[in-house]
């Protein structure tokens, strides 16, 4: 109950002053102020501030490394895998207790242990997991951390070393595990430890195996990189400098040499157009789709022009010539004659004789005949429409059909 | 996937993990690689590496005269372009600190290297020669507009990629390592790159350090 109420105040606190633990993460260390006194006073009890001098503080290792772990903050030259060993190391030495407590027949102790056994088997795991994914860290950011090729070398060959250290100590988890733990398989006695050592450790040998391996090529060849690059910056560098004090440079043309060199012969490339088939059915609805979003054509008419005048001189107006259409001239003629003549003429009968080059259709010629009727200008204003009609086949519909014209003067 | 290769190659891209994963994926598979080689040697065509194996593209096979045109106008571009992209890449690496910035995969946040720009009167002014000289002036005359301008050649030219727009993160592609190749070759070759660095004014003034 104690303990649950002590874990309780610990989380509480931790909760209470997240701004100092954030501070204190950020700057490294944290000074008493007569404000942060008291919190400080608690986290301190709590064991989260570790106290440097009277009035200085840091963060405790363990939740820093965790914060580390959560931020994915980079540190140089971090040991990594260090405690693999040892961790290994107790999970046999509380293996050998649980042996002792059993031969005893002590229940109560061998529970205690086991509990104790589960706990170091996540440790363990843990420290496996941690140490490779601050491995990763490091190697996915490039070292991102130090700026210079120089350093970036260091860092890169001290993490290659914590990754080799790290497959050592998981190559000596195997072999003490091939040694002792095949033995206790099936022995009802050790399901307690067997359980959780091949859930929780022996189970993921192997994909700690990859992931140290793939970290491991990951650092070699960006080492690989980092070396290769470092006459590439110089160049560079030297080329810079030398455009500064001489911008009008400009290579010499190289083109023209018989051996050109090896990035000479590269393709810049060809720019690809592709046409639709259009008697291709299936392509119809893409091609519709498409011709209704262009923008209607604008027609120009290209004026000719001689050279060194304007297409039409500005003081030359255009000649307007008006001619009336040729139906039009013959309605005139036909309306004329008409009036003039002693009895009425057929709009039909003069069409069928002396409309035949235009080729007008009758029903069109009375229509037009029609019309002239309403104008009010000479000669249709002097004459007179008469229509022949006829009710058609079906009276009382109301429909009544013309089937010719008179027209005659007044 | 075949075909958007060729027609990337085609185009005159550099294909590498970083500018198109997928493409780069499919090429690094020795089966589908061997394919693509075969139908590029009818086109007069082969599959080249740059210089660290980090991106392929394409060149030709043989030179002939129609070859030897197009060489000629990739080497017009390549003059044009390799001043502004030298300079661009020593201002960054100034700026940021990283010395590895020209590896392919190397990341440029654009808002901590304009940040770490305005504070420094030097940087500001080399910013606006690297803008000159790029013609990537801003009518506005702001720097951010001409560091994003610049930033906007670059990766139309494909030395760059977008690699988070929020973010305005950049990426370098694998053709910093042609680039680079050019630079190594210039330098061997071109007597006025090999001699000392020295400039009239500095000459006749005698103000270069020795060392």
């Amino acid at each position: 109950m104690k303990a649950q109420n002590v874990l309780r105040g610990a989380l509480g606190a931790l909760a209470a002053h997240q701004d100092l633990i954030q501070e204190a993460y950020e700057r490294g260390s944290l000074r008493r102020t007569a404000e942060s006194a008291r919190a400080i006073t608690v986290l301190n009890q709590y064991r989260l501030l570790i106290a440097d001098g009277p009035d200085n503080y840091h963060l405790s290792r363990l939740l820093s490394r965790l914060l580390d772990d959560v931020t994915q903050r980079q540190r140089l030259y971090e040991s990594l895998g260090e405690s693999i060993g040892p961790l290994n190391e107790r999970i046999y030495t509380l293996k050998s207790e649980f042996a002792s407590a059993a031969r005893a027949g002590h229940a109560d102790e061998m529970d205690l242990v086991a509990a104790n056994f589960h706990d170091a088997c996540n440790d363990l795991s843990d420290a496996v997991a941690t140490s490779l994914s601050r491995l990763l860290v490091q190697a996915e950011s490039r070292f991102g951390v130090v700026g210079s090729l120089s350093a970036k070398l260091r860092q890169n060959e001290h993490y290659l070393r914590q990754a080799e250290k790290i497959s050592e100590a998981l190559s000596a988890l195997e072999r003490s595990q091939d040694i002792a733990w095949d033995i206790h398989d099936g022995d009802p006695l050790y399901e307690d430890l067997t359980d959780p050592y091949h859930r929780i450790v022996a189970r993921r040998m192997g994909e700690w195996n990859a992931e140290v391996l793939r970290v491991t090529a990951i650092l070699k060849t960006f080492l690989f990189r980092l070396r290769s690059v470092a006459p590439d910056v110089r160049r560079l560098r030297d080329l810079a400098d030398f455009l500064h004090h001489n911008p009008g440079y400009e290579p010499p043309d190289l083109t023209e040499q018989n051996v050109l060199p090896e990035w000479l012969h590269r393709d810049p490339g060809i720019r690809l157009r592709t046409h639709p088939d259009v008697r291709d059915d299936s392509m119809g609805p893409e091609l519709e789709a498409i011709a209704r979003k262009l923008p209607a054509a604008r027609v120009i008419i290209p004026r000719k022009r001689e050279a060194g005048s304007l297409a039409r001189p500005a003081s030359e107006k255009p000649k307007l010539k008006l001619a009336p259409p040729p139906q039009k001239i013959q309605l005139i003629r036909f309306v004329t004659r008409a009036v003039a003549s002693s009895e009425p003429l057929s709009a039909r009968k003069w069409n069928q004789s002396e409309n035949s080059s235009l080729n007008i259709a009758d029903d069109l010629w009375l229509f037009l005949v029609m019309q002239a009727r309403q104008s009010r200008v000479a000669p249709f204003n002097t004459a007179v429409f008469r229509s022949v009609e006829y009710r058609g086949a079906a009276p009382i519909s109301k429909n009544v059909f013309v089937r010719d014209i008179l027209v005659h003067g007044r | 996937m075949f075909e958007r290769v060729i027609l990337l190659l085609l185009q005159g891209e550099f294909i590498c993990a970083v500018s198109h994963p997928d493409e780069y994926r499919f090429l690094e598979d020795e089966r589908d690689r061997d394919e693509v080689v075969r139908y590029l040697g009818r086109l007069n065509r082969r599959l080249t590496q740059t210089p660290h194996q980090s991106g392929y593209y394409l060149a030709f096979s043989h030179l002939g005269d129609a070859e030897r045109e197009s060489v000629k106008g990739h080497f017009q571009d390549l003059k044009g372009s390799l001043g502004p992209v030298v300079l661009f890449f020593q201002l960054v690496m100034r700026t940021t600190s990283q010395e590895d910035l020209l590896m392919p995969g190397a990341l440029l946040e654009t808002s901590s290297i304009m940040s770490k720009i305005d504070q420094d009167a030097g940087l500001r002014n080399e910013l606006q020669n690297v803008a000159l000289i790029s013609r990537a002036t801003a009518t506005d005359g702001a720097y951010r507009t001409m560091f994003d301008k610049l930033l906007g050649k670059l990766k139309t030219d494909g030395y760059l990629t977008l690699a988070n727009a929020e973010r305005g993160l950049y990426q370098v592609t694998s053709k910093m390592e042609y680039l680079l190749d050019v630079v190594r070759f210039l330098q061997e070759n071109d007597p006025a790159l090999s001699k000392p660095q020295v400039s009239e004014e500095e000459e006749l003034a005698g103000t270069r350090p020795l060392l």
